[in-house]
């Protein structure tokens, strides 16, 4: 083994063997398991509905309301309901808890629906009542 | 004194003449490093299928360069016989991870994300692997440890537990890159001499990957083990080696259509993915988002679009040649595929049918995909046989 071979040995070793120990240790640093990528394609479909508010004299679209999808994992959707009361969320595929709420804290009914999502569902809808 | 074509005859002499021993302690490290790496798992890091398999996988490059450039028959031998398209190849993809640190965070560019360590540091040591690793009839073409591979994939798809979703994941964390894995090993075991005039032997090779699909409910490895199926299959009828291989490859490229087809909702995300990723390559077209920052730029993008994909984590493009678009640009994206175009060219010549079944299933697996280190391990082999 001649001297270039060996100074380039000892190159190698103290180059690569560096950036090696930067590696582990970064990827050992860190460890979240409720996090993670993407690792299989997930299809997502749209939850939507209305939101009425009852009044004494009939009905009215309930304006401003917070929908939220809550599923088990723990994954939160949100959006709020337009003008006309309806509302629209995209959310990918599993068992939610679907719940409404406004900021006068009116009573809805149901208070909360539990709905499984594995292709597009409408009419997931709610009726208020002021309080 | 002698001139540059002596020297290299002269190189090549002492490659043929002092390097037996040598060549097959790389076939016995090639063969580990392709046929045992998938069953590492260890608890650390993130990913306890994916950081082990990484840095193993390392330490044999880097352990195995130290010990080369100390053993510079070997080195020289491959290097003289690699052309120099190829060499300058290398180099560029080399120069443009250098390059790319000018821009961003050099350690992100190094290492890449936490969860797969792929980086430029990585891609590297696939360059090398490419170059260094071998085949031989002692014991890859052999067949036994790749049939042994294949059981044990059976069985660790058993005994490890399964994914959210119900699906096998083996000792490779993930269902599509145990199928993949299935279905790289599996041509080892058809085309070994030691098991021509066993019919029994074939039965399982093609059947374990086939039960493997099932446990798994990888749709792309059907893509893939059907397009080597009939890559097999008409070389069995003595259709010419090209056409088989463009018949092969048409039936993957046909398979792209199959996300945009099928009803909505079923696939879609992976076409929604791909158009995250094609704009996030917009991002910086000509030398990429760079090497290890395909997380980022898909986030970003999702924004851009504002489009679903902004509330998941997703760090690959779910196809090779989108990863290397992100992450090169036009650059990288052309010096990859060019790569890759010309090892099948080598391959072709060099009627490696083996290995060009093997090549038709990954490609139908990186093209759905996000790709594993055992996927890149095994690709990067295969690049290198029709390389070097």
């Amino acid at each position: 083994m001649n001297k270039r071979n060996v100074l380039t040995s000892i190159f190698l070793l103290i180059f690569g063997f560096a950036i090696l120990a930067l590696q582990t240790n970064k990827a050992m640093a860190y460890r979240d398991p409720s996090t993670g990528p993407l690792t299989n394609p997930i299809s997502y479909f749209t939850v939507s509905g209305s939101v009425i508010y009852k009044l004494t004299r009939g009905y009215v679209p309930a304006a401003n309301v917070t929908v939220t999808a809550k599923s088990q994992s723990g994954t939160t959707y949100t959006t709020v309901t337009g003008n006309d009361g309806f509302y629209s969320l995209t959310v990918d595929g599993g068992t939610y808890l679907v719940r409404p709420a406004d900021a006068f804290k009116s009573i809805f009914m149901p208070a909360q629906r539990i709905i499984e999502v594995f292709s597009n569902l409408t009419r997931v809808n709610f009726v208020g009542i002021k309080s | 004194m002698l001139t540059l074509s002596e020297l290299r005859v002269n190189a090549t002499l002492v490659v043929v003449k002092a390097t037996a021993g040598e060549h097959r302690v790389l076939e016995r490290v090639s063969a580990a490093l392709l046929f045992l790496l998938p069953f590492v798992v260890f608890p650390i890091g993130q990913s306890p299928f994916e950081i082990p398999k990484v840095i193993i996988f390392e330490l044999a490059i880097v352990g195995g360069m130290v010990i080369l450039s100390g053993q510079w028959t070997i080195l020289s031998g491959k290097l003289v016989k690699t052309p120099s398209t190829i060499k300058a190849l290398y180099i560029g993809i080399f120069l443009l991870g250098i390059f790319q640190m000018a821009f961003y965070s050099p350690s992100q560019i190094l290492f890449g994300n936490v969860f797969r360590l792929q980086g430029a540091f990585l891609l590297w040591c696939l360059i090398l692997w490419s170059i260094i690793s071998t085949d031989g009839d002692r014991v890859i073409s052999r067949g036994k440890i790749a049939l042994g591979a294949l059981g044990g994939l059976f069985i660790s798809s058993l005994l490890v537990g399964l994914s959210q979703d119900g699906r096998a994941v083996g000792t490779l964390g993930e269902p599509n890159t145990l199928a993949a894995t299935a279905l790289t090993i599996w041509p080892f075991v058809w085309f070994a001499k030691h098991y021509e005039k066993q019919p029994f032997v074939k039965l399982m090779a093609i059947a374990i990957p086939v039960i493997l699909l099932g446990l798994t409910g990888s749709r792309s490895a059907v893509i893939g083990l059907g397009s080597q199926l009939v890559f097999v299959g008409l070389l069995h009828q003595k259709i010419s080696l090209v056409k088989s291989l463009v018949i092969g490859i048409i039936i993957v490229i046909l398979s792209y259509l199959g996300p945009f087809l099928m009803p909505r909702g079923e696939l879609e995300s992976r076409p929604l993915i791909w158009q995250t990723a094609v704009t996030a390559g917009l991002a910086h077209p000509i030398i990429g988002n760079g090497f290890g920052r395909t997380q980022e730029s898909l986030y970003k993008a999702s924004w851009d679009l504002t489009n679903a994909l902004r509330f998941q984590v997703v760090d690959s493009s779910h196809n090779i040649f989108l990863d290397w678009w992100v992450q090169g640009g036009l650059v990288g994206l052309g010096l990859f595929t060019y790569l890759f175009i010309t090892s099948t060219k080598g391959l072709v010549e060099k009627q490696m049918t083996r290995n060009l079944t093997i090549l038709l299933g990954l490609l139908a697996m990186l093209s759905f995909n996000p790709a594993s280190i055992v996927t890149l391990v095994a690709f990067w082999w295969i690049l290198g046989r029709g390389l070097v």
